[in-house]
């Protein structure tokens, strides 16, 4: 079982992305900051990331929402 | 009303489906939208997409791309990590983590990314913002205190798998989804 989550750090993530996206500074490396932060913070369970979906734009999370599959092709082409 | 008119609809409440689940699988997993309160939304905004597959980032199990209006969820969903744990009102980490099946959690990590899809809708987001700040609140999970999006996301969730629990744990939160599923419904 996965340790507990940092609650305290999932929130102070969720205001500064909410902080950096009001100020017009969110940009695809400041988001994927905050997203290997937040993966940190969850311990693990990635299900608690997706309160970053609003401050990304589509392109910046196609890569990361490719299937498995896909890749795996793409390696061996 | 009919029972066909019950049932999730390509082409109407969403465009395009993938997944690497079997059909009964799928079929049990999109089976969890079949909700009027659910699916009539849905028939005004439709979801471009919704893709079940194993995604090869561990960063990502569950997201909503709100320029596309599209639901992705990792199949590959693990006990211990994604899901295993008990459900206990205010202290479980998330929904979809809170059951011990793992079509299960993703059942309800669908209902949370669509809860997402209703905040585009006119007097939803105003009235999760208003949800979330009320003084009365008692998020039904951890992560549904950490923003209004969450907030109303997780309430969102109990309201359909858990609804006792959450009325008697966060009657604000009940009330707000109510409020917002009547609005969606206008």
């Amino acid at each position: 079982m996965l340790p507990e989550p940092n609650w305290d750090e999932i929130s102070a993530i969720a205001k500064r992305a909410e902080k950096l996206h009001r100020a017009g500074q969110m940009d695809r490396q400041t988001w994927r900051v905050l997203l290997d932060e937040a993966y940190s913070a969850s311990k693990g369970n990635s299900d608690l990331t997706d309160f970053l979906a609003p401050y990304a734009k589509a392109e910046w999370v196609q890569d990361l929402l490719e299937p498995e599959a896909a890749a795996r092709r793409k390696s061996l082409a | 009303m009919r029972e066909e008119e019950s049932e999730i609809r390509k082409g109407v409440h969403y465009w395009r489906l993938e997944s690497d689940l079997s059909q009964a699988k799928t079929d049990q997993v999109l089976a969890v939208l079949h909700r009027p309160e659910i699916l009539d939304p849905l028939e005004k905004m439709p979801l471009s997409s919704i893709s079940i597959l194993r995604l090869r980032d561990p960063k990502i199990s569950a997201f909503y791309t709100y320029e596309e209006r599209s639901i992705a969820l990792n199949s590959g969903r693990k006990r211990g990590v994604h899901f295993g744990g008990e459900f206990q009102p205010g202290s479980s980490r998330n929904m979809s983590w809170a059951t011990t099946d793992g079509i299960e959690s993703i059942r309800r990590a669908l209902l949370h990314e669509v809860a997402h899809h209703f905040e585009a809708f006119d007097e939803a987001a105003s009235l999760m913002q208003a949800g979330f700040a009320s003084p009365d609140k008692r998020p039904i999970t951890r992560y549904a205190g950490t923003g209004w999006r969450e907030y109303f996301a997780e309430s969102f969730v109990a309201h359909f798998v858990e609804p006792d629990a959450l009325s008697r744990h966060d009657p604000n939160g009940s009330m707000m989804v109510r409020k917002v599923l009547a609005a969606t419904r206008k």
